[in-house]
């Protein structure tokens, strides 16, 4: 399922019924609220859903070394789920 | 009930025959936004909506595979057309710790799987020489409502799908409107634990649902007074 930006928006607008006496389209009536802001308070209720539901995951392998008791998690890591030791081949 | 073909017209029309054909407060693009929504909620609370994808083939050694596009959680893993036994991490971890390096033997073909998240999974053992096919069934989007097509729903998911629609419509209106539709959304949280039980086992959705017995056994008796056993 893909869901564009702009349809999110479009809905958003609905909601804070700012499309006036026409369709939405990524217009808004007034200036109460810039699109700048909706995009930002997207942004963070999706942040803030994928951090409270960790439905959407990655897999990463860290190479252990030798006495190095401590790791960095990737870059783009959110939240550590799960840490597993796997035997070397 | 049997189930019949809606197009988007048709299901625009049920939709303002609920809420008095008021077609000015309700534009029809923002009807087909609502309703695209419901489904979607609709979808995501009840799996209604199912098919299966090709999710390649299996690669030697290799225990984590990425859920196909078109599969939005995977319910069903087929390896070489024969379906897995399912199994959590959890009974992996702590079943089978070292399960992450363990591989089939030759002429072995994994057994199990399990989700990670909606996008990942694992098979374990992991295959041996790889080149098995894997096939996942799961729940698949909503469909997309357009003009043209048909949505194949029966009179109840219909009615349920509605219920919702007017509930989030009526957050437009607000006020006492909006509270009368809470009873909708009451209706339609029902109807979607009928056909999916793990929701009554929610916390959350006992909460919401006004199922939680927390308030008639309370945890500390509030009145307590000197002398009270």
């Amino acid at each position: 399922m893909s869901v564009t930006d702009s349809y999110l928006i479009n809905n958003i607008i609905y909601a804070i019924l700012e499309n006036g006496n026409a369709d939405a389209n990524g217009t808004l009536l007034t200036d109460m609220f810039t699109t700048t802001e909706i995009v930002n308070a997207l942004d963070r209720v999706q942040q803030k859903f994928l951090l409270d539901t960790g439905l959407v995951v990655t897999h990463t392998t860290i190479a252990g070394v030798a006495g190095t008791p401590k790791y960095l998690t990737p870059a783009d890591s959110i939240r550590p789920r799960r840490l597993t030791w796997s035997q070397p081949a | 009930m049997p189930y019949s073909q809606f197009t988007l017209a048709q299901l625009q029309n049920f939709f303002y025959e609920q809420v008095d054909n008021n077609r000015s407060f309700w534009r029809t693009d923002e009807v087909t936004r609502i309703l695209q929504e419901s489904f979607r909620v609709f979808n995501c609370l009840t799996g209604f909506w199912r098919g299966q994808a090709n999710a390649g083939l299996t690669t030697a050694g290799t225990h984590w595979y990425t859920v196909p596009n078109g599969i939005t959680y995977p319910q069903r893993v087929l390896l070489n057309g024969a379906p897995l036994s399912v199994s959590s991490l959890y009974d992996l971890d702590y079943g089978q710790p070292n399960w992450e390096s363990e591989t089939c033997a030759s002429g072995q073909l994994p057994s199990a799987w399990v989700v990670g998240g909606v996008n990942l999974f694992a098979i374990w053992p992991a295959s041996f020489a790889g080149g098995e096919s894997l096939v996942i069934e799961g729940v698949v989007a909503a469909p997309t409502l357009t003009t043209s097509g048909f949505v194949n729903l029966g009179q109840d998911e219909l009615e349920t799908i509605l219920n919702y629609a007017e509930h989030i419509a009526q957050f437009k209106e607000g006020g006492q409107e909006f509270n009368a539709s809470q009873e909708l959304l009451k209706d339609f949280l029902k109807d979607t634990s009928s056909r999916n039980a793990i929701l009554l086992q929610s916390n959350k959705f006992r909460t919401w649902m006004g199922l939680s017995d927390q308030r008639k056994r309370p945890m500390r008796i509030v009145d307590e007074r000197v002398g009270s056993r």
